[in-house]
């Protein structure tokens, strides 16, 4: 072999070795992606997002007083009532921001359908109202199952939690009382059996349900309040758990029961437990959304929604529905590009 | 003013932050990724009869059986296709130069050698990355060796069968620190404030031992034992703030010191057999002590003081890894298809790597997976080169691939905000190197 192509063979790999291992100097790759369960904690949505304001997280427009709602693959279901005429004086041991629905038509549940654009609701058509003695004439609370051929309602009343059915769109019929003097029930599919949780006395409980046949299996659930930290103000009341089931990527299901919580300074928090088993659950002892009373969850791929209610300002005894969703940095909406 | 003063601290509670994250856990580049295309294709099983720049790694005493002076260049890459969920973790490619020397000398029968090998990376220097805590990170492969490799090694053979080395390798840790000194007024921040801060940066050099023997018992059998002591990199942050605040003292300390690499000590015996003239066989077992590996969440100290009121925040308590050792088998086999003028080896390599990781069932997000890694490899040696080149050119190629079976990292809580998720993937690597040994 000539020694000049010798050379040049070696030249030329040292060289080539050279350029390769300059080549990408300096290139940054971008860091893991997040691996996120959506549990908690939760960002209000933002006026891009809704098309709204005050607050930009509400998710319908005003009109009367609003209560607990929850949404469903086909549309948003909450109740409603309009004010009196000549409503009573407002009862005054309520907190600055509960409404008292003394001044108010008896609630009734409504329907809303998704907006076209954004993440609103238009507004809602009455679906079910009280039809029977043991309601005491208002229904609220409303938790709907759909079906392919219709869907139940589960409500609740002053005389406790009712059934009614009807096709998807409403309305419904039925005056079928499930658990009396309980309140805000949410029904989830979990491990083959359909489970009803809900409030009563101050505490929560959990049920099973074969069509309306409703065993109690736990009451109270036993939520662990979580210490306040220094000059953090406490805990002194849980209320409205709305459950969801959730299937973690590898198959395993819980149940995540979301729930607010009254503090002693008159704020309003929500906060999340989670259960393998539908009665032993674990609280989660971080930041879940702070302000929002009357939570209920909607899963969708990779996220989670919250919809609860929030004063419309400042001061208001009116308060708005409103969504959030985790994780927090999910982009909804991509904001408009500056010219 | 109140944004302003905030503004002024908020680089402290930055480095507050800093501290709660978690550094990474790394081996060195070459137990990674190997070095050299030759021993990378036999799997690393070439601590009975490395005689290359590669023994600088594999097994020093190997440097006394080189009868030339060897000059080495190559270059690998390596490209991980990793996921987490069935999503990319954008885990980085790595790619490196290699370069050595062996430089033996020979007194009768005596033979004693010196050799060197560096392995530089094509992007970084060095490189630290923090993570947030939870978040699931890859952590023998994310930025794992953005390292500059070093080691100095002498051997000696006394006879012909037996030969002995040892040597070190370097590392560099890191010492930062940062103090602020001044007093902030109560009123026209920004006009009367007077804060100086200086910052200092120490890399001190941490070097390791490794030491080998390459016995011959017989003309096809030679068996090899090496040891590598353990590497323990820190880096530390001290941030001082001694300031008065609207005349009021404020002091502010933190102190953080986090693992930033870690390499188990190891002990590897191989033993080769020449079946066939043409054919070797290398069998290896390395253990490495992984279980003495230090918490990857840093270490704080952190003291608050505002007019004499306030002291010490509680910081993140270091979390267990819970690693354990492993034992790692390996097999080489080589044939020599040719030889004469113009030599051509056929290589094959096998690495079976148990994770020393457990799942991540707990906060920690610390992400490993067994490993099998296949490679071939081909190496073309020009000898007689003479009057040309004193010696002969020997070229390397190989390429492996790392299949890291599926795992499942099943949370025990319920409420973990990372919830549970699957790990797997693929390494694709390739190399080249072409070394001169000059009789």
């Amino acid at each position: 072999m000539k020694p000049t192509f010798l050379r040049s063979v070696f030249a030329g790999l040292v060289a080539v070795l050279a350029v390769a291992g300059c080549a990408t100097l300096g290139d940054e790759a971008a860091f893991p992606e997040a691996v996120d369960s959506a549990l908690a904690p939760f960002r209000s949505l933002t006026e891009l997002e809704t098309g709204k304001s005050s607050p930009e997280s509400r998710v319908l427009n005003p009109g009367g007083a609003f209560d607990r709602g929850m949404r469903t693959q086909s549309a948003f279901w909450y109740a409603g009532a309009t004010g009196l005429m000549e409503p009573p004086e407002r009862d005054e041991s309520l907190l600055p921001d509960e409404v008292d629905w003394q001044r108010f038509e008896p609630r009734t549940i409504r329907r809303a359908t998704y907006e076209t654009a954004g993440f609103g609701f238009e507004a809602g058509e009455v679906v079910f109202e009280a039809n029977a003695a043991w309601q005491a004439g208002e229904v609220f609370d409303p938790w709907v199952i759909e079906r392919t051929d219709g869907a139940t309602l589960y409500y609740a009343s002053p005389g406790g939690i009712g059934v009614a059915t009807g096709p998807i769109a409403g309305p419904f019929t039925g005056d079928t009382m499930l658990l009396a003097d309980a309140s805000a029930p949410s029904v989830v599919e979990f491990e083959g059996t359909r489970w009803l949780f809900f409030e009563r006395a101050g505490a929560f409980g959990a049920a099973t349900l074969e069509g309306e046949t409703v065993t109690v299996v736990a009451e109270p659930l036993g939520i662990p309040s979580l210490e306040p930290g220094a000059d953090e103000p406490t805990e002194i009341r849980q209320r409205n758990p709305a459950a969801v089931a959730y299937t973690s990527p590898l198959g395993r299901q819980s149940i995540r029961l979301y729930f607010g919580i009254e503090l002693d300074d008159g704020k309003r928090r929500v906060g999340v437990a989670a259960s393998g088993d539908g009665t032993l659950f674990e609280r989660f002892d971080g930041a879940v959304w702070e302000d929002v009373a009357e939570p209920t969850p909607f899963l969708a791929p990779g996220m989670t929604f919250l919809y609860g209610t929030l004063p419309f300002r400042r001061g208001s005894q009116l308060r708005a529905l409103v969504a959030g969703v985790t994780p927090a940095r999910t982009v909804l909406v991509e904001p408009p590009v500056e010219p | 003013m109140v944004n302003t003063l905030f503004q002024r601290f908020s680089f402290l509670t930055a480095l507050a932050l800093l501290a709660c994250l978690t550094s990474t856990a790394h081996a060195t580049p070459p137990d990674t990724f190997g070095f050299g295309s030759r021993a990378t294709s036999l799997g690393g099983a070439v601590s009975a009869t490395v005689s290359d720049v590669a023994a600088g790694y594999y097994n020093p005493a190997g440097l006394a059986r080189s009868e030339a002076l060897q000059l080495h260049v190559g270059y690998f890459s390596q490209s991980p296709f990793l996921s987490i969920n069935g999503e990319t973790s954008n885990v980085e490619r790595y790619g490196a130069m290699s370069f050595g020397l062996v430089a033996p000398a020979t007194f009768g029968s005596f033979r004693i050698a010196f050799g060197i090998a560096l392995q530089l990376p094509d992007q970084r220097v060095a490189r630290t990355r923090s993570a947030i805590v939870g978040r699931p990170r890859w952590e023998l492969y994310d930025t794992r060796s953005h390292r500059l490799y070093l080691s100095t090694n002498l051997a000696i053979r006394p006879v012909e069968w037996l030969t002995l080395g040892g040597g070190l390798s370097f590392q560099s840790a890191s010492l930062l620190t940062l103090d602020i000194r001044g007093d902030v007024p109560f009123t026209s921040v920004e006009e009367n404030s007077r804060l100086e801060h200086q910052f200092r940066g120490d890399l001190t050099s941490v070097r390791y031992p490794t030491v080998g023997v390459q016995v011959q018992p017989h003309e096809r059998v030679s068996v090899g034992v090496v040891y590598r002591g353990e590497v323990h990199l820190t880096s530390t942050i001290i941030a001082t703030a001694d300031a008065a605040l609207a005349g009021a003292p404020l002091v502010f300390s933190l102190v953080s010191g986090a693992t930033t690499l870690f390499a188990p000590q190891q002990v590897s015996l191989g033993i080769e057999l020449q079946p066939l003239d043409r054919l070797s066989v290398a069998l290896e077992l390395t253990w490495a002590n992984w279980s003495a590996h230090p918490s990857l969440i840093s270490d704080q100290q952190i003291v608050l003081e505002f007019s004499g009121l306030g002291g010490d925040i509680e910081a993140v308590p270091p979390i267990p890894l819970e690693l354990h050792d492993t034992f790692v088998p390996r097999l080489g086999i080589e044939y020599a298809a040719l030889q004469g003028d113009v030599d051509l080896d056929l290589r094959f390599g096998y690495v079976y790597e148990n994770s020393p990781f457990p799942a991540q069932t707990g906060i920690a997000n610390f992400v490993d997976n067994d490993k099998h890694t296949f490679s071939l490899g081909v190496g073309l040696g020009l000898n007689n080169l003479r009057p040309t080149l004193p010696g002969s050119l020997r070229f390397a190629a190989h390429f492996a691939l790392g299949v890291l079976e599926s795992r499942d990292h099943i949370k025990s809580s319920f409420v973990d905000p990372v919830g549970d998720y699957s790990s797997g993937g693929l390494l694709v690597a390739a190399g080249l190197d072409a070394t001169v040994a000059f009789q």
